[in-house]
C-alpha cells in the first residue's frame, strides 16, 4: 500500500488481487445483485485510488478498503433514494448473497443465502465482515463507528438469528415432507 | 486480461499515478484547529483587550480558557477521524466528549460568575445578548474553516457528524477567546455564548450535509436529482 501511495502502479495489481474477493463478497451482501455489485466494486476501486492518501501507514488495508466500499454502497443507496433502500428481493427470487463457509454445514446453500438476506442490515454487515472477510472486531468497530463490544454483539446475534431462521426452514421443509407422504406425494428434496 | 472491472480501473489509475503524501494522524492535524483557537485568543487580547473585571478573576480566567481550549481540541481530534475510512471513532465516545464539552462550558460560566458576578447595563440586555452571539459566531468561523479544510482532504464517510462535532469544537474555541474580553458573567447573558456554540454546530452540520451531497453528485452525476 505504501508503494502504491508512492506512485508504483504495479503494486495496484497485487492490491486488487488481494482485496477484490473480500470487497465483492461484502458489496454483494449489501446489494444482493451481482451486476450492481460489480459496478459498485469498480466505483470502490476508483474511490480507493482517488483517496489513497487517506490510508494511514501501519493500519489495516482490508479495513480501510472495506470502509471505502461501505461508503460507496451507502452513497449509492442515497443517490437511488428511499425507494431503493426498502427494496427487497421478490418472494421466490434468490438473492445473490454469498454464503458463509461455516454456516454451510448448517444446511443447504440456498436456504442459508435466503436466511442471510433476511437478517437486519447492521447485523448481517458485522457477520459478513467477520466471517467472510476475516476482519477482526476492532477493525469492524473502526469501519462502523461503534465499540468493539458492540461489533461482537452484532455478529453474535446475527449468527444466533441465522441459526433460528435455518431451524424454521428445516421444520417447514420436514412438515411439508410429512404432508406429502400422507397424501402420497413426492418426498422432500434432499439438501445437496 | 483479468476482468472488466480491473481493466477499466487500470486505465484510470495509469492516467493519475502521481505519488501522494499520506495524511498525518488526526491528533496531529487537529493541532491546527487548536492553534487557530489560540490565534483567536491573541487576536482578542490585542484588538479588544482583557475583560475589565480581570482583577477579580486572574488565574481562574486562564484556567477556564485552557480548559475550554483543551475541550475544543479533544473534540476536533476524533472529528477528523470521521473522514478516514476504517478508523471511525465510536459514536459513544463522541457523545461522551460532547457531554464533557457541555460540562466544561457550564462549569466555566458558573466559576466566572461566582468569582466576578457582573450584569449587562439595564435596558441593554437584549443588545448585548445579540452582540455576543454574533461576535462569537463570527470568531468561530476561523477554527471551523480550518477543520473543514483539514477534513476535506479525507472522505465524507460521516460528513454530517463531522460537521456537527467540528462546529461544536470551533464554537468552544471561539467562546474561550471571546470570554477573555466579554466582562458580563450573568447566567442569562452567557446563554448567548452557549447559543453561539450550538449555532456553529448546526451550521457546520449543514455544511457537512452539503459536502456529502456534492460528493454523491461527483460519484453519480446522472442519478442524483
Amino acid at each position: 500500500m505504501v508503494r502504491y501511495q508512492r506512485g508504483d502502479v504495479r503494486s495496484f495489481d497485487d492490491l486488487y488481487d488481494s482485496l477484490k474477493p473480500g470487497l465483492l463478497r461484502y458489496i454483494l451482501s449489501r446489494v444482493m445483485d451481482r451486476n450492481r455489485a460489480e459496478d459498485l466494486l469498480q466505483q470502490t476501486f476508483l474511490q480507493l485510488h482517488r483517496s489513497r492518501h487517506t490510508f494511514l501507514p501501519g493500519n489495516s488495508v482490508p479495513a480501510w478498503a472495506t470502509g471505502i466500499a461501505r461508503h460507496v454502497c451507502l452513497m449509492d443507496l442515497r443517490s437511488r433514494g428511499r425507494r431503493a433502500r426498502h427494496e427487497t428481493p421478490a418472494g421466490d427470487e434468490l438473492p445473490d448473497i454469498p454464503v458463509l463457509g461455516e454456516a454451510e454445514a448448517l444446511g443447504d446453500r440456498e436456504a442459508i443465502a435466503k436466511a442471510l438476506s433476511s437478517l437486519p442490515d447492521d447485523r448481517r454487515e458485522a457477520l459478513v465482515m467477520h466471517h467472510l472477510q476475516g476482519l477482526s472486531f476492532a477493525e469492524i468497530a473502526g469501519i462502523l463507528g461503534i465499540r468493539v463490544e458492540a461489533a461482537k454483539v452484532r455478529a453474535h446475534r446475527a449468527m444466533q438469528m441465522l441459526g433460528k431462521l435455518l431451524e424454521k426452514v428445516k421444520a417447514t421443509t420436514s412438515g411439508e415432507g410429512q404432508k406429502n407422504r400422507l397424501a402420497g406425494g413426492p418426498p422432500p428434496k434432499e439438501a445437496p | 486480461m483479468r476482468d472488466r472491472v480491473f481493466e477499466s480501473i487500470r486505465t484510470e489509475i495509469e492516467r493519475d499515478a502521481r505519488p501522494v503524501q499520506p495524511l498525518r494522524p488526526p491528533w496531529k492535524r487537529a493541532l491546527l484547529v487548536g492553534v487557530s483557537c489560540l490565534v483567536l485568543c491573541v487576536l482578542i487580547l490585542v484588538t479588544a483587550g482583557l475583560r475589565t473585571d480581570y482583577r477579580n478573576l486572574q488565574s481562574v480566567l486562564w484556567s477556564v480558557t485552557l480548559l475550554q481550549l483543551a475541550a475544543a481540541y479533544s473534540l476536533a481530534a476524533p472529528a477528523l477521524r470521521l473522514v478516514i475510512p476504517g478508523r471511525l471513532p465510536a459514536a459513544g465516545l463522541l457523545a461522551w466528549l460532547a457531554a464533557a464539552g457541555t460540562a466544561v462550558q457550564l462549569v466555566a460560566s458558573a466559576l466566572i460568575f461566582r468569582h466576578s458576578p457582573s450584569f449587562p447595563p439595564l435596558g441593554k440586555e437584549l443588545t448585548t445578548w445579540v452582540a455576543c452571539l454574533s461576535v462569537t459566531v463570527c470568531l468561530g468561523i476561523l477554527p471551523a474553516a480550518a477543520a473543514f479544510v483539514l477534513g476535506s482532504r479525507g472522505l465524507p464517510v460521516r460528513a454530517r457528524l463531522f460537521g456537527l462535532v467540528c462546529g461544536l469544537s470551533a464554537g468552544l474555541g471561539a467562546e474561550a477567546a471571546w470570554r477573555l474580553h466579554c466582562p458580563i458573567s450573568d447566567p442569562l447573558h452567557t446563554t448567548a455564548h452557549t447559543s453561539a456554540i450550538v449555532f456553529l454546530g448546526i451550521m457546520a452540520l449543514i455544511a457537512g450535509a452539503v459536502w456529502e451531497r456534492r460528493h454523491v453528485r461527483r460519484l453519480w452525476p446522472r442519478t442524483v436529482s
